[in-house]
């Protein structure tokens, strides 16, 4: 569709025009006050209108705009390379072991938030961005694993660490137990059934004061006493400064553990599914189990965070556990680029620190902070589905052979 | 027990006629439109905004309230479809030929996108449906069999199964309706025998969005208030009565409407009122399990 100056000038009368009842409209106990509000929502679509037309007629600057992207995710995408990383990731490793003794408290409490999403948004795209199956509950599993840690840890002082492995596997009982039903059926079923599941853990417990204090969280009156912090041979793990390190390890040894399943024989065979389901099938490969297995990874590494989380917080409630949170892991995924282990770190800390900066500097900003992850969700499907930064074999497949990316030898062979 | 099974009729009734916009989108385009909810509250919203605009402008017109009632069940849905009309366009014709996970998480992002609108624009608080307007409907309740029933939940019932009835015939009967059959069952083919594609596409969302509005409209008024996040539950609500009437399937969705209202009626009345939103969820995780394909539903589970 060819887009001309009328037609933009008739799409943002159309947007002013069914924005009018709802944002023009103010109503203050049944009195009514009109306001400008779709006049600016129809300027801002016209503008944005023109400023289209305007890139599309001067090709120059759409092409600057093009090689100015490119190479910033060509370079990016071989950064995944282990060979090329080597350096860098050593210096960032060093730098982010020195930095916290700069930061104030408040700053430190940011980056141990960003690691533990940056862990959930990592085993999100386990399942999302490896094995292609959207699971919209995340938060359930999350909250499954906060809480299966901080009730053991209340009624049977069970350590951080044993907590860990007790979280991981009830976390990942749950995800088969969710899974295996839904697994043999397509794609967007499992979309619903999961978001069914994370709402139902919240319900439940909401539900159950007598187990899991109901919507006074964990620990309350009936359960008193802290959630144990993680030890070391005796030393107690409990100022932040020791969540950031025990967190910093953990998103690596999380990095790590991704990279060499991604490059296994498993990883291999998410993709393959995630391309094609039934060429995968026909290659071999035992699609169901190999689905389930992503599912159970995905909902161990929830689990793992939400002992972190449990840990830190020290303090659970289930409204920590809405579907925002799954919705905002999710956009973190898909900005940061669908199976791109970088490029999930960098959505994770870009959509939490931002808002989070935003929202200490300009505190009427905060309500607009869903509105744009939900803008965010739809632009980047519409205009740039891999991502960020897309993983190279989701570029090759998604855009062509993209400009300044060499394509492995393997990947050209018919 | 006569109580609740009008409880149920009228719950039911509404999920039926959101869960219809769910599938009918489902049985043309394959995807599940998240963002179909949200339309629920838009409507739910514009009916209150609408009446309030009728008072405020004019007072005469005001003094006829079943009347003011049926001019904001017609700007709502208007407007309602103009939305789902709008959502079409922007975030999903884009991404037709696109695998189904783009689609669905460009319907999430929209899904968020619409309620955070709303929360923005209209703010937090529950918004109170103006009484004045549903005074005449409920002051004279009828007493059947120890159950107290209103005009209202007559009115409601009634409405449902006649809206229901009129799109029933209008998919089966009309050209328009055999068109979008057509279109459902193939599009390549419809296209080819001279069916326009994109016109069917977009009038399911506007009849869709226009049904869920008159189902925001009638529950905002039953209750009495509405607020910018119940289009989240609702919408799942719905798509779980779709599911199991068989999605994709239009008698399928206004029977598992009407299945869902009573069943959720009766744990709540018999169970615990604790779980009121849990019911739905296990139905739709027992249905997927045992019978993927709904009670109405011959459609294979696997399609590619």
């Amino acid at each position: 569709m060819k887009l001309t100056f009328g037609k933009v000038l008739l799409i943002s009368l159309w947007f002013a025009l069914i924005t009018l009842p709802i944002v023009g409209i103010k109503m203050v106990d049944s009195t009514v006050n009109w306001c400008f509000g779709p006049l600016i929502i129809g300027g801002l679509v016209l503008a944005g209108g023109l400023i289209w037309l305007g890139l599309s007629r001067w090709q120059a600057i759409a092409n600057l705009a093009k090689r100015l992207v490119s190479p910033l995710s060509a370079t990016a995408g071989q950064m995944v390379k282990p060979s090329v990383i080597k350096w860098e990731t050593a210096s960032i490793l060093i730098l982010l072991c020195i930095i916290p003794w700069m930061f104030s408290a408040k700053h430190l409490n940011l980056a141990i938030d960003t690691g533990i999403y940056i862990i959930l948004a990592l085993g999100l795209n386990i399942v999302v961005g490896s094995a292609g199956l959207l699971v919209l509950g995340y938060a359930g599993f999350w909250a499954v694993g906060a809480y299966t840690f901080a009730l053991a840890s209340l009624t049977l002082n069970c350590p951080f660490w044993l907590g860990l492995v007790i979280a991981a596997v009830v976390a990942g009982l749950c995800g088969l137990i969710v899974g295996l039903p839904c697994l043999r059926l397509r794609g967007d079923y499992l979309a619903i059934v999961t978001l069914g599941f994370g709402e139902l853990v919240r319900y439940l417990l909401k539900n159950l004061p007598a187990l899991t204090g109901g919507e006074k969280g964990l620990p309350n009156e009936l359960m008193s006493g802290g959630i144990n912090h993680p030890q070391i041979l005796g030393w107690v793990l409990k100022q932040p400064i020791h969540y950031y390190y025990l967190t910093l390890i953990m998103v690596v040894l999380t990095v790590i553990i991704i990279d060499r399943l991604n490059n296994s024989r498993i990883g291999r065979a998410w993709i393959a599914i995630r391309e094609d389901e039934m060429a995968a099938a026909s290659m071999g490969i035992n699609t169901t189990k190999m689905k389930i297995l992503a599912f159970i990874i995905s909902a161990v590494w929830a689990g793992f965070a939400g002992v972190l989380y449990a840990a830190k917080m020290n303090y659970i409630t289930p409204e920590a556990f809405r579907f925002e949170q799954s919705a905002l892991i999710l956009a973190m995924v898909i900005l940061g680029g669908m199976g791109n282990t970088f490029g999930v770190i960098l959505g994770a800390m870009i959509l939490f620190i931002l808002p989070w900066f935003i929202r200490d500097q300009l505190p009427a900003f905060q309500d607009y902070r869903l509105l744009i992850y939900g803008a965010t969700m739809v632009l980047m499907m519409l205009f740039r589905p891999q991502g960020l930064i897309s993983s190279k074999r989701r570029q090759i497949r998604i855009g062509g052979v993209a400009e300044g990316v060499t394509v492995p030898a393997e990947t050209q062979k018919p | 027990m006569l109580q609740h099974l009008v409880n149920g009729l009228i719950q039911g009734g509404i999920y039926a006629l959101i869960a219809l916009g769910y599938t009918m989108v489902y049985g043309i385009l394959g995807m599940i439109n998240f963002a179909h909810g949200e339309i629920y509250m838009i409507g739910a919203y514009l009916s209150i905004i609408a009446l309030a605009v009728i008072t405020a402008l004019s007072p005469p017109l005001a003094g006829l309230p079943i009347l003011c009632l049926f001019v904001a069940l017609i700007i709502s849905v208007l407007f309602a479809s103009a939305h789902g009309f709008t959502v079409e366009r922007v975030a999903y014709r884009r991404l037709r030929d696109a695998p189904v996970l783009s689609a669905l998480i460009s319907a999430i992002g929209m899904s968020t996108f619409l309620q955070n609108y709303i929360m923005v624009a209209q703010g937090k608080e529950n918004k109170a449906f103006p009484a004045y307007f549903k005074e005449p409907l409920i002051s004279h309740p009828f007493i059947v069999a120890g159950a107290r029933i209103t005009m209202l939940e007559i009115v409601i019932i009634i409405s449902c199964i006649l809206i229901m009835l009129g799109l029933h015939l209008f998919i089966s009967r009309t050209k328009v309706g055999r068109a979008m059959r057509a279109t459902a069952q193939d599009k390549k083919m419809a296209s080819l025998v001279g069916i326009d594609i994109n016109k069917i596409i977009s009038l399911t969302f506007i009849i869709g969005s226009g049904l869920a509005a008159a189902g925001g409209l009638m529950v905002s008024m039953y209750i009495s208030t509405t607020r910018f996040d119940v289009g989240y539950l609702a919408g799942i609500k719905a798509f779980t009565a779709a599911v199991l009437g068989g999605i994709g399937n239009i008698p399928g969705a206004m029977l598992g409407g009407f299945l869902l209202g009573i069943v959720e009626t009766l744990g709540i009345a018999y169970i615990s009122p604790d779980y009121k939103e849990v019911y739905a969820f296990i139905i739709l995780m027992i249905v997927l399990v045992v019978r993927p394909t709904g009670l109405l539903g011959e459609r294979m589970a696997e399609k590619t």
